[in-house]
């Protein structure tokens, strides 16, 4: 027989505090030696105490502890769950008040959520270019047949350069000349012809005196005063421009699509009289970047149904809904023309009247549907990361919220800097303006 | 002063002082910390503090424990306060701890989170996918990437930044009339990458205003509710003799059970006092650890291993039998209803 237990050991047999292997001694001593089972029963009596022994066997009871989670939510609002199982969520669900509360304000989500699975939110991005997304040398690592690739083709390359550098180290200045030569002769005007007339390349060292340089999300940008942009290569020559005139000017100008987008007068709507109106809420006098943008509008109490009506710019209809539900208060129009302006009408019938909104005193509420050259031109945009051209592509897209967060973002980039500041402020108040 | 601390607060040395702290800890706040655990939240943590499926239950005892550790120190460095009953200090910090845990806890952001993993879940263009152990979500063509520094900056900050959200995406619109997937849309849109489910949880509460009310007050009533109801509806006996035989007659009607309703059942039972099967038979004398074994389908050492986690939760029970929590709930319901019958009789 083994030594006998310390009391220390006792003790910690009784509440289970010795490891495994320990514990396992213990208990094989404790059952040959009859004195140190009498102090082991003893102290777990001791640490008992006078508590009685009482025990209930009510399932409420047992399965208090066994709480809904998210599994099991979804289970019991797909209707899934066996009848047992149901039985014993139930049974916790009796006694347990915050399950309860759960499961009813889970399944009131379904419901209310349950028409908005139909809606597409496909987006013009590329799934790789997302801010998010890993940098090229992080995913070079999960391809490790492309990471060898390109340490052979970067060691390559240093083995050529070094080989060059020997053998040519004397025309060293006149190569600098050439290059600089060549890249003054590119001259400054090869934009289209829409484009402002403002040189984004480079140009004489006389003109190229730099306005700014600003700390972007793709890199450092620096803009001079000749216009040239550099530090986005992979901007077109065309947004090129733009940015330069913006940065130049050091203010926004209004789009033109903006300005046909306020309101005028409809063939379609009713008159204004009958119950009380309702609002639409989405889009109103802007540009969407979706050719089947999803309509919103305000709930109409007592309404037993809605209708909607698309119009083009000439007042012909190009989509209307069916009768839609009360609690359906938005709507994805068929495929609408880019480059297109329309306007929207709501109708809805209450108490056998039909509501109009607008009204035929309100102005027409229009949108424009982004043109396919800027929906591709964004698409390009979007991988570049610069927060300056893309606020600069969307003021002039007449994407005005989108344009203001970009340059709330390079303001915050840049925090010393006057020009990203001046940007924002003059969109805001082209915005306030709109 | 609390005479169970004497012997560490009078210590000769270093050394003494640590094995004194060590039984402190062990036999008395260890046992006390898991019994306010499991009756305030239901939370199971094994004697060494351990519940794999768990974390919070792990990090609240932890917590806890190491309260009373620094209070334990201060006391030796007379600058702590005076602690005239060591148990009732215990079992304070861990109902303090168990109080905060449900303050941050928070029943309507987790409803807006279930809400919102749903949405993800059944939104064809929306999805949330686990990535480096994080929930991450976003649109269905970001699956598999990894999060955008968006998610990096402080609760603090992203909630600040919801007005200017706000003012870009519904200046003239009231938010909390969108459509939740479109207010997703607007925000991934946003953000440009993936965020924690945790951060988009946070932004839409503060978006739709969605606040909690004090539940303190509410947490402390249903307990009281529960201790009313467990003393009218337990089984009890007020002698001694009584209690031993009470506890046979489960005993030998739970290894009547067949083995996955027994092994459901004795695993996760607790008394009243928070103890486990195991520990009262063998404290009532109803068994020997061989009678146990042989009971329970199992060897000693199977045995001796799984007291050391008892009482087990749903979850651990399910580890244990390496089976489903759904499964095991089954099999226990199937007991609990079989030994009522036995019991009656």
């Amino acid at each position: 027989m083994t030594e006998h237990l310390s009391t220390l050991r006792v003790k910690q047999l009784a509440v289970s505090a010795l490891p495994e292997d320990e514990a396992m001694a213990a208990v094989v001593h404790t059952a040959e030696c009859p004195s140190c089972h009498e102090r082991f029963v003893e102290e777990l009596r001791r640490q008992r105490g006078s508590t009685p022994f009482s025990f209930t066997l009510e399932p409420e009871f047992w399965f208090r502890d066994n709480h809904v989670d998210f599994d099991l939510l979804v289970e019991l609002a797909d209707k899934t769950l066996d009848e047992e199982m149901e039985e014993i969520v139930n049974i916790h669900l009796k006694t347990c008040e915050r399950c309860r509360e759960d499961v009813r304000s889970f399944l009131a989500s379904r419901e209310a959520t349950a028409r908005e699975m139909d809606i597409s939110y496909v987006r013009p991005d590329d799934p790789a270019t997302h801010a998010g997304a890993a940098p090229w040398w992080q995913r070079l690592q999960s391809r490790p047949v492309y990471a060898i690739a390109a340490i052979v083709l970067l060691a390559v390359a240093v083995l050529i350069g070094v080989f060059a550098l020997n053998k040519s180290s004397g025309p060293l200045e006149a190569s600098k000349q050439d290059q600089t030569n060549s890249v003054t002769e590119r001259g400054p005007n090869i934009s289209p012809s829409p484009a402002p007339d403002v040189a984004s390349s480079p140009s004489s060292a006389v003109d190229s005196a730099k306005v700014t340089i600003l700390n972007d999300g793709g890199g450092e940008v620096t803009i001079e005063k000749n216009g040239r942009v550099t530090g986005l290569d992979e901007v077109s020559e065309n947004s090129r421009q733009y940015i330069a005139r913006a940065a130049l000017s050091e203010q926004i100008e209004l789009a033109e699509v903006l300005r046909r987008l306020s309101g005028g007068q409809s063939g379609l709507r009713g008159n204004d009289g009958g119950p009380q109106g309702f609002r639409l809420l989405y889009p109103i006098r802007r540009v969407v970047t979706e050719d089947r943008p999803v309509l919103r509008w305000q709930s109409l109490p007592g309404v037993l149904s809605y209708r909607v009506y698309v119009l083009d710019a000439d007042g012909n209809q190009v989509g209307q809904s069916e009768e839609l539900p009360p609690t359906q208060r938005l709507w994805k129009t068929p495929r609408l023309r880019r480059g297109q302006t329309f306007s929207w009408v709501v109708t809805a019938m209450v108490n056998g009247k039909k509501v109009v909104s607008p009204s035929a005193s309100a102005p027409e509420i229009k949108f424009a549907v982004l043109s396919t050259a800027d929906f591709q031109e964004l698409t390009r945009l979007k991988k570049s990361n610069s927060h300056l051209a893309l606020g600069v592509f969307y003021a002039r897209a007449g994407l005005l919220n989108e344009a203001e967060r970009e340059f709330e973002s390079l303001s915050k980039l840049n925090p010393e800097s006057e020009l990203p500041r001046k940007l924002l402020q003059s969109m805001r108040s082209m915005k306030k303006g709109n | 002063m609390d005479n169970v601390l004497a012997p560490y607060l009078n210590a000769s040395d270093e050394e003494e002082r640590q094995q004194h702290l060590h039984e402190l800890l062990t036999l008395r706040a260890a046992p006390l910390i898991r019994n306010v655990l499991l009756r305030r939240l239901g939370f199971y943590v094994s004697a060494q503090g351990v519940n794999e499926n768990n974390q919070d239950a792990e990090d609240l005892y932890q917590e806890a424990m190491t309260q009373v550790v620094q209070e334990l120190s201060q006391l030796q460095s007379s600058t702590g306060t005076d602690i005239g009953n060591f148990e009732l200090y215990v079992s304070r910090v861990a109902a303090n701890r168990c109080a905060d845990f449900l303050r941050a806890k928070s029943p309507a952001r987790t409803r807006l989170k279930y809400s919102l993993r749903d949405l993800l879940k059944r939104h064809k263009d929306l999805t949330s996918w686990k990535h480096e152990g994080e929930l991450l979500c976003g649109f269905a063509t970001w699956r598999n990437t990894g999060k955008s520094p968006f998610s990096d900056q402080s609760y603090e900050d992203i909630e600040a930044k919801m007005d200017s959200f706000k003012s870009l995406h519904f200046a003239d619109e009231d938010v909390r009339l969108a459509p939740l997937s479109q207010l997703l849309v607007e925000l991934f849109d946003w953000i440009l990458g993936p965020v924690e489910i945790d951060v988009l949880v946070r932004m839409v509460a503060s978006l739709l205003d969605i606040k909690d009310q004090q539940i303190e007050s509410l947490d402390d009533l249903a307990l009281t509710r529960w201790d009313r109801y467990f003393a009218a509806n337990t089984q009890s006996s007020p002698s001694h003799l009584e209690a031993n035989e009470l506890l046979a007659r489960l005993w030998q009607a739970v290894i009547q059970l067949r083995a996955e309703q027994r092994d459901s059942f004795a695993l996760g039972f607790k008394d009243e006092a928070g103890q486990d099967l195991f520990s009262i038979l063998l404290g009532a004398e109803i068994v020997s650890w061989d009678e146990l074994a042989l009971g329970m389908g199992r060897s000693v050492e199977e045995v001796v291993r799984l007291r050391l986690r008892m009482p087990m939760d749903s979850a651990g029970v399910a580890d244990a039998l390496e089976s489903s929590r759904e499964n095991v709930h089954k099999w226990r319901f199937r007991a609990i209803r079989r030994l009522k019958t036995e019991l009656k009789g």
